[in-house]
């Protein structure tokens, strides 16, 4: 595997690891772009092609853990979202025109995906991180333990409490927009 | 399994984490208990909702920036040529322009200076841009509190751009200087805003002509974002334009050509200002680099 190839495979979810865990696109993408750089370095190491994904979601949660220990980076972003009411990232995206039938099926969708995603930007960083690998790219807690240096436990833990303040969040909504 | 027991469970349950012995007495009690079904369903429909929430798009330009790896200096002569060229070219910085508390004075310092290191891992562009503005009225004296003393006024702001393998990444910064007393850490703390300091309001963004279309791509990659965590809702952004939202509806289009060289102010209402030099910021302008409102 090279690193175009590993690139091609891994990136999505290296991004939206990373992009889970630091809660910011411009973080985010300095964060993949350094995992990748220190997977492309070390690629020759990498015995087992088939760990590839692992290692370097490993390699992702170490940058970033790096990052939170090193920079202070992360309170000036959270100041100046606050001073602005909240974080740009969850800025509603520019509506592209649709056709009038679909108008209100988008915003239902709409509305149901920004509950999720503050609900979502509430959790602990790890846990949102351990349930993004879990239900997206679908790894298994022993995986996930591996990835993020965590006892199983504490990934076991981890995703049910994830879950839990979810659905407890989602169940407060007015209208039928729970996890039903 | 008592009722507590089986809800620690659950989601393992759904997972199919649990080891056969402790999932066949999950099995058991949710026979019996209407509740904890209830539950085992909505947790379902939370995963269900992550999963259908996907993932977000990769950056463009991230490919290219993990590709062409990280930037090594081959020939160290090159270095002041590459610095000049660099400025020349350009990248595109994204400012944000703070003020510090100050009652009662009202002055501006910019410098303009361009230098890049490229060292052996990664290298850097760093962008100060000013000169100087006159004040707008007689500066009063420095304020007692050592958050708020400036000497004789004078106030400078700067922005850094760092460039990584081929991409540009806007980053900013209010930089202590040493007439800048209110900035904690002293010049290498580049990112960190002192509690004194405040940001109001509107942007300004300083383009210089990029390079290449990658270059481009990325920094206005990055400008976008960081525009969009300002408020400032910004509809495309691609190379050689910019293309800002105001609030009242309509798009306002910047292309490369307004965006050679200058400050651009936008406030949101207005249409984009664009200043070649910063002593032409107009009044309306001005108050957003005054003192904090009271």
């Amino acid at each position: 595997m090279d690193a175009e190839q590993l690139f091609e495979k891994f990136s999505p979810m290296v991004y939206n690891l990373a992009l889970r865990l630091s809660g910011n696109k411009a973080d985010a993408q300095d964060i993949a772009q350094d995992a990748f750089l220190k997977a492309v370095r070390g690629l020759g190491e990498l015995r087992e092609h088939s760990f590839a994904g692992t290692w370097l979601y490993r390699i992702t949660v170490n940058v970033w853990k790096n990052r939170v220990r090193s920079e202070k980076r992360r309170s000036f972003w959270k100041t100046f979202s606050l001073d602005r009411g909240g974080d740009g990232d969850e800025a509603p995206a520019l509506q592209v025109a649709a056709p009038d039938a679909q108008v209100d099926a988008a915003l239902e969708r709409r509305d149901e995906k920004a509950a999720l995603e503050r609900a979502l930007a509430q959790l602990a960083p790890e846990e949102r991180a351990m349930l993004v690998l879990r239900e997206i790219d679908g790894r298994s807690y022993a995986e996930i333990a591996e990835i993020t240096e965590k006892p199983l436990g504490t990934v076991k833990s981890g995703i049910s409490r994830a879950r839990e303040a979810l659905r407890l969040k989602l169940n407060a909504l007015p209208d039928d927009n729970g996890p039903q | 399994m008592d009722h507590n027991n089986c809800r620690e469970n659950l989601s393992a349950y759904l997972d199919g984490e649990l080891p056969p012995v402790e999932r066949a007495a999950v099995d058991a009690h949710l026979a019996g208990c209407p509740d904890c079904r209830a539950v085992l369903d909505q947790l379902g429909g939370v995963s269900r909702l992550v999963k259908a929430q996907g993932l977000e798009p990769v950056p463009p330009y991230l490919k290219g920036a993990v590709l062409a790896g990280p930037k090594k200096a081959a020939y160290p002569w090159l270095k002041p040529v590459l610095a000049l060229s660099a400025a020349a070219a350009g990248v595109l910085v994204v400012m944000n322009l703070t003020n510090v508390p100050e009652p009662g004075s009202f002055s501006l310092g910019y410098n303009a200076r361009s230098s890049a290191d490229f060292g052996a891992a990664e290298a850097k562009l760093e962008t100060e841009a000013g000169s100087t503005l006159p004040p707008e009225e007689p500066a009063a004296p420095a304020p007692a509190t050592p958050a708020a003393r400036v000497s004789g006024g004078e106030r400078k702001y700067s922005s850094v751009a760092s460039v990584r393998g081929a991409y540009s990444q806007a980053k900013f910064s209010a930089r202590a200087t040493a007439p800048m007393g209110a900035l904690a850490g002293g010049a290498g703390s580049s990112l960190e805003m002192s509690p004194a300091m405040e940001y109001r309001g509107p942007v300004c963004v300083q383009v210089y002509r990029p390079s290449s279309p990658a270059e481009t791509d990325a920094a206005m990659y990055k400008a976008r974002t960081f525009l969009e965590k300002t408020g400032v809702r910004v509809a495309t952004a691609g190379p050689g334009r910019l293309v800002f939202v105001k609030n009242g509806g309509g798009r306002v289009t910047l292309t490369e050509k307004d965006c050679s060289y200058g400050f651009i102010f936008f406030d949101g209402t207005r249409d984009p200002l664009i200043v070649p030099d910063p002593a032409s910021v107009p009044a309306e302008y001005a108050k957003y680099f005054g003192s904090p409102a009271p």
